[in-house]
Parts: structure tokens; sequence; C-alpha cells
């Protein structure tokens, strides 16, 4: 990293610092809660965690969940295969 | 009896039913062009099973038996290998045919024949240090395993020297002195409130070891260090005696607990570490921590409460403050549940983190893209990769470019679930060039479960490969 960069980040670090630690230290603002507040998330994003469906795994990372049904694992109205193979194939896939 | 997985709720039919087999596949397919200074081996961990799990077995995967998946990289070429690791957990079944061992770390569920068995299932990361690839599970000893064979050689205690009865699965390995930060909690036993902390050298001796005691029982499934420091959070998800004997799994979140971080200097004993507190945060990985005057800074993703979407955010402790209070605030909104970065500059300095995550569709906002995603975290700015098809992307893990310094100079590597084929694949971008797309895909002829963690080593540290034609 250079210098330059690092120096622009500790500069914002620090501002940030300074500026939570003024909330927190703001007479009868309520400040520790607002320390902590989160910006909200864009609507599109917050529609792909609906409350009451969060499990351990979203945290693991896992998609879809360990235990999570897969709708789309075999498609029953897919055309004919025989129709799809070669034809040295369509013996064994009809 | 034998094994029936149907009608359990952890076993919907789909990619996520248990694979249950041994793997080799020789010089895979590959769809691109692998670089050829690509010269290594990736590693990667699924929690499999080999035998039905009780019926009130939690809905979460990790009490699976440990399944390694070993890619190994040579002249554009790769090699797979998959190996269940035999666990005393696994041959013991094995040998009944069923299922002895209980729900998700709750030996009272057990069968009473296994009580003196290691119920490692050792099925979360793989680590290699001192000549030695460990296979890892916060509840036990490592195992560890042949890093070419996967032979499973058998648990390790570092010659007696590492005390405790745990170490986690996310030690940190020091870049700069190369070596092992490692630690357990639960360190004497199940339901302990004991922290171990190890520093192991690059030969894989104990040159340190630091008991702590923590300020609740609360899981301490990651850590982060510094230079000068190792930072112990401790997270409210929370157990009991009484949770364990009515025979659940062991973790329940509770938000009435808060977030306590331990900061430990790394050349310090038990009375320097430093308990800082905050609101409770739901969070399991972190992705780095760096010095920075009198503070530490440590990014990770986390939530405001248990079921609150995650964000990327740093961390802020103050040193010098009087306050038990550390700061926050929000590095990136993006989803990041696993973050990874070049390891190469863990605990150091750095800008890059390289994430598996979901962003809405630009044609179905309701339907997440996959993407491979680079975050700056100074400025927030993200580049990445869309995935195209109905996949699911794994763990990311950065390989560096042969011969390059440069931090996030190299390729990112993610293996997906690959819901049309119902077949993995892995895919390989470059990781300064992410918005130019997949390089290359190494396709596998089957599926692999929902992993857990990965890691890359380079040829040169491993040890030299035998031919595995004869």
């Amino acid at each position: 990293m250079s210098a330059h960069t690092r120096r622009e980040f500790l500069g914002a670090a620090g501002m940030s610092v300074a500026a939570a630690v003024a909330l927190t230290l703001a007479p009868g603002a309520g400040a520790l809660a607002r320390q902590w507040a989160a910006p909200p998330l864009p609507p599109a994003m917050a529609a792909m965690y609906p409350q009451g469906d969060w499990h351990v795994d979203d945290i693991c990372g896992h998609l879809p969940r360990y235990a999570h049904p897969i709708p789309y694992m075999h498609d029953t109205s897919a055309p004919d295969l025989a129709s799809l193979a070669a034809p040295v194939d369509r013996p064994f896939v009809s | 009896m034998a094994v029936d997985f149907r009608g359990h709720p952890l076993f919907p039919p789909g990619f996520n039913s248990p694979t249950r087999f041994d793997a080799d596949v020789y010089d895979c397919e590959v769809w691109g062009q692998i670089p050829t200074d690509i010269h290594g081996t990736f590693y990667r961990m699924q929690c499999d099973f080999d035998y039905r799990p009780p019926k009130n077995e939690w809905l979460t995967g990790f009490n699976g038996d440990g399944h390694i998946s070993r890619f190994r990289f040579h002249n554009g070429s790769v090699d797979f290998k998959g190996r269940y690791v035999r666990t005393a957990r696994l041959m013991a079944e094995r040998k009944e045919r069923k299922r002895l061992f209980g729900v998700y770390r709750n030996p009272y569920t057990d069968d009473p024949s296994v009580k003196n068995i290691n119920r490692s299932a050792a099925n979360t990361h793989t680590y290699w240090h001192g000549g030695k690839l460990f296979v890892l599970k916060e509840d036990s000893l490592p195992y560890y395993v042949d890093p070419h064979t996967l032979e499973t050689k058998g648990d390790w205690d570092f010659h007696g020297k590492y005390t405790a009865k745990t170490m986690s699965a996310h030690p940190k390995i020091d870049p700069v002195t190369g070596e092992m930060i490692a630690y357990g909690y639960e360190a004497k036993g199940i339901l302990t409130k004991d922290i171990a902390v190890y520093t192991i050298n690059p030969a894989g001796k104990v040159t340190k070891e630091v008991w702590l005691e923590s300020p609740y029982l609360g899981i301490i499934h990651d850590i982060a260090i510094t230079q000068k420091h190792v930072i112990i959070p401790v997270i409210a998800r929370t157990t009991s005696l009484a949770r364990l004997k009515s025979g659940e799994p062991m973790w329940e979140w509770d938000g009435s607990l808060p977030t306590m971080v331990g900061v430990l200097p790394r050349d310090g004993e038990a009375k320097d570490v430093r308990w800082y507190k905050g609101p409770s945060r739901n969070t399991l990985h972190f992705l780095n921590a760096t010095d920075r005057g009198n503070k530490v800074t440590m990014e990770l993703p986390t939530s405001s409460g248990e079921r609150d979407p995650s964000q990327i955010r740093r961390w802020t402790f103050d040193l010098d403050s009087k306050s038990d209070a550390f700061q926050e605030e929000v590095v990136s909104t993006t989803p990041g549940f696993l973050p990874r970065m070049d390891d190469r500059y863990l605990s150091l300095d750095y800008r890059y983190a390289f994430i598996s995550s979901r962003v809405p569709s630009a044609a179905d906002p309701k339907t997440p893209a996959q993407v491979v995603q680079r975050l700056d975290v100074h400025s927030g700015d993200i580049k990445q990769c869309v995935v195209d098809g109905k996949v699911a992307l794994q763990e990311s893990c950065f390989v560096p470019r042969a011969n390059s310094k440069d931090e996030g100079d190299g390729y990112v590597m993610t293996i997906a679930s690959n819901f049309d084929t119902m077949s993995s694949d892995m895919i390989i971008t470059d990781a300064q060039h992410l918005e130019d797309g997949v390089i290359a895909t190494v396709k596998l002829p089957f599926r692999l479960r929902s992993g857990t963690h990965t890691n890359w080593y380079p040829q040169s540290v491993l040890p030299p490969v035998k031919d595995e034609l004869t």
C-alpha cells in the first residue's frame, strides 16, 4: 500500500473514531445507541433476508442451506432425452 | 440395519444429500486455460454423513463427517482427490454400521459405547504448518493427514505440549514469523470457560501458552491477530448444562449478552488481556486485524442481531482509552459471510478482501446473482465477477501469482455448486481483473456438498509429489 493511501485510511479511521467518541460524550443524546446504528440495506438486498427466515447457515455462507430442498434438481418437463443424444447413444437413453 | 437417509429433515433430495464416497479424478476436465504459474494445492473441507444422525439434529450440516478435497495444480492441469478423514468417530461407526454419536457437540446424546472415543468429526478447516496438514474441528485436538494422499495419520497434541483439550479450526499463521497462533476454547472440557492461546513456531514446536477465562460461555469460533496482539471475540451464542442434558444441540442465540472482545498482547500473559464490551453481534468469521499506533482495528462480517443482514464492519479498540467500549463502523453492506484475503498480509496493513457473495440480480431483484467480489476495505469499492447459471458459490481462496509480492496479485479459486448439472465446478478468476470473468473452470463429474473452508499452499512449501500413476 502506498503511504498516501495509508494516510488517507488512517485519517478517515481517526475521523470516524473521533465522531463516535463525540456522540458518546454528547449529553442526554442516547448517543451509545446511535453509535451502533448501521445504515439500512437497499430494499432489494433486504428482500433476500426476510425476517424469520434466518438460519445459522447464513453466516457460514451456505447457499443452498444444508437442509434446503432444491426444486430444480431434475427437470421432469425436459424433452425426450433420446432426441438430444448422439445416434450411437440413443439405445441407452430411451 | 442398512443406511437410509430418507425422511430426515437434514437431507431433502438435492445437492446437499450425503455423497458418501472417496474419489480420484486424474487430469480433470478443464474449460478455459489454467495459468501455468499456478503450482500447488487447493484444499477444502465438507461435512459429509456416513450414517444418519439423530432426528433432532440441528438443521445445519456441521456435525457431518469430515471429507477433504484436494485439487493439485501443475502446468495447467489438475488432479482431484477426495477422502473421508478416518477419525476414531467415523471408524467406530463404520465398525458398528450405524450412527453412534448424537447431536452437534452434545455428548449426552451419544451411545454409551463411545464414551471414551474422540468426538472430533474433523470437518472444518485445513492448515499446513510445521510439516503437517492439520484437519481441524474446534471441539477437539487436530487430526493430520498426508498432504498428497490424504491418508489419515492420527490426532496430534504437539508432542504433549498442547495441553488444552480443544483447538479451534481458525488458527492464524503469521506471515512475518511463520508462527501459528492457535487457541482452544472450552479448553479444559465441555462447558468450561477456559481459553488457551498457543504460539507454535514454524517447526511445529509450542513456544508459548497462555490460559484465560472467558467472560461467559459463548462461542469463540475465530480470532484475529496483529503483529502485537491476539483479538478474541466472544459471541452471544451460548449453551448450558441444562440445554445439553435436554438433548439439544449445543448453541443457542441469546441477544441479551454483550459481545466481549479480549485483546491479548502476543508477548503478554493472562494478566495483560483487556476485555472490551459492545452490543450483541452475530458473527463467526473474521477478516483481518491491524495495529495502528495505540489502536487495533479489525474487519469482519457481522449482523446487529441474530436475524439481521450481515455487513462488513470495522471494530476499533483504543488501547489508551479508559472506556471498555469499542467502536464500530460499516465498511461495506456486501453480505460477505466468509471473507478471505491475501494471507501474506494477514496481521498487517492490507487493503483487499475476497468474497463469495450474492447480490440482487439485475433481471430479478428477488433472485440473487452469484458473484466473486474484491472489496477494498479502505474505500469500500467492489469489483466483481458474476458467475452465470444456477450456481451457488462456496468460500473463495486467494492464490498469489508466482514470484509476485504485491497484495492481491494472483487468482481467486471458488467451488461452485452447479444445479444445472448437479455437479461441482471450480472457477478460477484473476484477482485483479474480476470484471473480465472466469478464466478457467475445473469440471468435476460429481457434486461436492456445501463446503466449510478452503486453503491454498504452493508446491514450494509442500513435500515433493510422488507419481500417482504408479
